[in-house]
């Protein structure tokens, strides 16, 4: 079991990845702002991240500079561009466009195999 | 072999079938089939009404093993949350996207996390055409951000009043104005790749102003709305009726040149409000043209039957050629003699000190047949009204120099200005600042962010028309 923090603008997006992600046995705290997602990363195993977010144009260089917990972009952009995005931040992504059942599939999987020991 | 063996021995054989399942299940398959060979060799060993319910309770466990885990959907509650949210979305786009056209940076970014947002939340809902008119219009944004194209303003606006539509109703998926506007956006953009890449508009016909009327008849208002924002690149007046009855009492009222109509309305129908145009002398040579969803040689056939000039799918009006077809028409139609009972606008004056709201109200404003002037503060706006005429003044509460309610008592307490209707339209949402604002004498108190473009629209429409 991980403790996932989970960041994103939207209170409907957060209020389903949680879902998924404690679906699949784990915890989780949402933030919607990069405040509250600065301040919950040091217990985090594993950040599932968006990429437009109102008080922070980076997040993913500034989560690389805050330390090495494992990402995973969560974004509205079609796979093949996450895909190329994630891999130039030593990242995994999953898109929206997979809908909610898609990303119910995928996410677990990839959290699991990011936190595996 | 008993009926009881006979169930004991099929029980078996579908826990060996489970044993590839995983390690557990396969340990579980060994002591259960243990457990049933002893029945089987030793029925005395239990009673009989004990081994009916263990063979019972051992097949509910199967079950539960078997079972398919059930296919997850989209809980409802999700879809409405999605609504409630990107309400709120597109209430923040009305106001940036108008800086964004100026390519103000705030705007700008504002515009492209809304966007974002509403593409990103119906995209996880499986709202495809929502989250494909939602990304494009984000990938124009993000394309305006860097400088590479010319602000393609009118489809722009176009794919806004489809999104507003298509949040309203999320679940109807087939939308073919939603896809045309969509296909345009997407037009733009792929423009962007070429090299010899034309940045002069799309529509490249010569508009030279026409002192003519248009009128626009649909009951659906969003696609009335749709239509009426192509068409304003002929820089004429538009008006819109809701059914055909509504529209053959507006024909007789006043001169047009040209009407556009739905076939499938209440009341009276496209093609029996045709047919009423050609039977009256007055209005027989008024030029027609039929706008439907349907692309049937059938009713084509009969709307030309009825006396129609043209007959347009709805899903094939983008890209210039409803523009070009009404254009060609409108250059043998009658001409609409110009009276100042008819052309006379409302004047309405903005008062907001923020310059990108300012702007953005006045463009919400500009769909009607309103004159806008803008004030930067309250003493400015008492000023201009003292010397200008005005049907009506829009007002933020807090401004430097002289506040909203301040501005409003002053127009109450002058003779000559007290009858003017006050719109105050703040992002104070208190009872205290509401109960102040009426009590100044505000005539409709109004939060930013909760309205949204049509509802601006409609609070002043029904505001001059209670003064008339």
């Amino acid at each position: 079991m991980a403790h996932i923090l989970i960041i994103d603008d939207s209170a409907l997006i957060l209020q389903m990845v949680e879902m998924v992600v404690t679906g699949a046995g784990h915890t989780a705290t949402t933030a919607e702002t990069w405040t509250d997602a600065e301040a919950a990363y040091p217990a985090a195993d594993l950040v599932v991240t968006d990429l437009n977010l109102p008080d922070q144009p980076d997040p993913l260089a500034r989560l690389h500079a805050l330390g090495t917990t494992p990402v995973i972009i969560l974004s509205g952009r079609p796979q093949a561009e996450l895909d190329q995005l994630a891999a130039t931040h030593h990242a995994r992504a999953v898109s929206k466009d997979a809908g909610f059942p898609g990303i119910a599939a995928a996410l677990p999987d990839v959290i699991a195999e990011l936190t595996a020991d | 072999m008993t009926t009881q063996n006979l169930r004991l021995e099929h029980l078996s054989a579908r826990y060996r079938s489970l044993s590839a399942e995983s390690d557990a299940v396969a340990q579980l398959a060994v002591g259960v089939n243990a457990l049933l060979d002893e029945l089987r060799a030793a029925p005395q060993s239990l009673a009989a009404h004990r081994q009916a319910a263990v063979a019972d309770a051992l097949s509910a466990l199967l079950d539960a093993l078997a079972a398919e885990p059930p296919a997850l959907t989209v809980p409802q509650q999700f879809v409405e949350a999605f609504r409630a949210e990107a309400r709120k979305r597109l209430a923040g786009l009305s106001l940036s996207l108008t800086g964004a056209f100026s390519s103000e940076p705030d705007s700008l970014e504002q515009s492209i996390q809304h966007l974002h947002a509403i593409r990103g939340g119906a995209a996880m809902l499986q709202l495809l055409q929502i989250a494909d008119l939602a990304g494009v219009m984000e990938d124009v944004v993000l394309a305006g951000r860097r400088g590479a194209l010319v602000w393609p303003v009118r489809p722009m606006l176009r794919g806004f009043a489809m999104l507003q539509a298509a949040i309203d109703d999320p679940e109807s998926d087939d939308n073919a104005l939603l896809r045309d506007v969509t296909d345009e956006l997407h037009g733009h953009l792929a423009a962007l790749t070429q090299p010899d890449f034309d940045d002069t508009p799309i529509t490249n016909i010569n508009l030279e102003p026409l002192q003519q009327r248009i009128l626009v008849v649909d009951d659906v208002e969003t696609i009335a709305h749709s239509v009426g924002l192509i068409l304003s690149e002929l820089d004429i007046p538009i008006d819109v009726a809701h059914d055909g009855a509504e529209a053959l009492d507006l024909l007789r009222a006043q001169p047009y040149s040209l009407v556009l109509s739905d076939v499938a309305m209440p009341h009276l129908d496209g093609l029996d409000l045709t047919r009423a145009i050609r039977a009256d002398d007055a209005l027989s040579d008024l030029p027609v043209i039929l706008l439907t969803a349907l692309n049937r040689a059938d009713e084509r056939a009969a709307g030309l039957q009825a006396g129609a000039n043209d007959y347009i799918v709805k899903g094939s009006i983008g890209g210039g050629e409803l523009l070009s077809r009404v254009h060609e028409l409108l250059k043998t139609a009658p001409v609409v003699p110009s009276t100042p009972d008819t052309r006379r606008f409302r004047r309405i004056l903005v008062v907001e000190d923020i310059e990108t709201i300012a702007a953005s109200i006045a463009f919400v404003l500009s769909d009607g047949p309103y004159e806008i002037q803008l004030a930067h503060d309250g003493a400015d706006a008492l000023d201009t009204l003292r010397t200008t005429l005005f049907d009506l003044v829009i007002t933020d509460l807090d401004m430097p120099n002289m506040n909203g309610i301040d501005l409003t008592a002053a127009i109450r307490a002058n003779d000559a200005l007290c009858d003017i209707p006050v719109v105050m339209l703040t992002a104070r949402n208190t009872d205290e600042h509401r109960k102040r604002a009426l009590d100044a004498g505000v005539s409709k108190f109004l939060v930013k962010g909760e309205v949204a473009s049509g509802k601006l629209l409609d609070e002043v429409r029904n505001l001059l028309h209670s003064q008339d």
